[in-house]
């Protein structure tokens, strides 16, 4: 049996809205391999984005551990967990968060300045990888919805993570442009043995994927494994 | 988004003020460069206070150090919520501030 690269165990956040405490996630737990490709599924407001949030380090919870690559990430510094997250995880969001005066290169470039070792070869590797080699140069505003997610997931594979945490990557795009989207970031993350929890509405995103975790009211309601679509 | 990016707190507040100080700095560059090439030779504008004769325009660096002063401070104010939203609340709330 493989070890986990991602445990949760009895997870649980809630926020405070003036005088409401609001439980956003209850007591949730589950376990990945290094390479699953899961989607994570469920209503707005079920707390998909806030477990997204909780691995990413970009949040800690009320109780719980958090467990990724052996290593408890839940009482982690500032510090600390700005390294883990430019070391072992990459994000890409639903409104791409290019930064608009950088070109698509210098977009793939910006999470290896913290730890000052910018490769351009390996940047523009992987904007070829992502059918994007000869948009380089170009400004976020030059390029298509798409093509802008592109440079996303070369931006989010720009530092070798073992985990891609995907926030409704194709929320924003059409049927036939977010089809091709979770493919390349589905056979991305294959090709490089990289984990990935993928935030969706649509169950069959990814075909086929590891695992389906469904979420309601911030709790696990299920989980189904080897999807078959 | 750079915290997501694995920026630090301090990285990137850091990259904020150096903006401002680069667009600051900018604005003031192209500010005494117009300045300089739109100056009459000779120009003396009349006091409304007849004592005191008439006044010159001039630049020196007490001016400078007090134009400099208030850039630096109008950086600072900017930054300020910036700074405290990144030292008191989690990154999770920074984002979703930002993406507002």
């Amino acid at each position: 049996m493989t070890t986990p690269s991602i445990v949760l165990r009895s997870v649980t956040k809630t926020y405070r809205r003036g005088e409401r405490r609001i439980t956003a996630l209850q007591d949730v737990s589950f376990e990945m391999s290094q390479g699953e490709l899961a989607l994570l599924v469920g209503p707005s407001g079920s707390g998909k984005t806030t477990l997204l949030n909780l691995i990413g380090a970009l949040d800690r919870p009320d109780r719980g551990e958090i467990i990724v690559g052996g290593a408890e990430i839940t009482g982690l510094s500032r510090a600390a967990a700005a390294l883990y997250r430019n070391g072992r995880v990459g994000f890409i969001f639903q409104s791409y968060n290019l930064l608009p005066q950088l070109t698509a290169l210098e977009n793939v470039l910006l999470p290896m300045l913290p730890k000052r070792r910018a490769d351009r070869r390996r940047a523009v590797e992987l904007l070829d990888a992502v059918g994007l080699s000869d948009r380089g140069s170009h400004r976020p505003s030059e390029l298509s919805g798409g093509e802008q997610q592109r440079v996303a997931i070369a931006r989010a594979l720009a530092n070798d993570p073992a985990i891609i945490l995907a926030d409704e990557p194709t929320g924003n795009l059409d049927n036939d442009n977010a089809c091709k989207i979770a493919e390349l970031l589905a056979s991305a993350c294959r090709q490089r043995g990289k984990s990935l929890i993928l935030v969706t509405h649509d169950r069959d995103m990814i075909r086929p994927a590891d695992r389906v975790f469904a979420m309601r009211d911030g709790s696990l309601t299920a989980i189904e494994s080897a999807l078959a679509c | 988004m750079l915290l997501a990016l694995g920026f630090s707190p301090m990285q990137t507040t850091m990259v904020g003020i150096s903006v401002g100080v680069a667009t600051a700095g900018a604005g003031a560059l192209i500010g005494a460069l117009v300045g300089v090439a739109c100056t009459p030779s000779h120009f003396a504008m009349p006091s409304l206070m007849a004592d005191l004769g008439t006044i010159e325009p001039s630049f020196n660096a007490i001016i400078a150090a007090v134009l400099i002063g208030l850039t630096l401070v109008s950086i600072a104010l900017g930054m300020a919520p910036i700074a405290w939203r990144l030292h008191r609340r989690s990154v999770a709330d920074a984002l979703s501030q930002e993406g507002r």
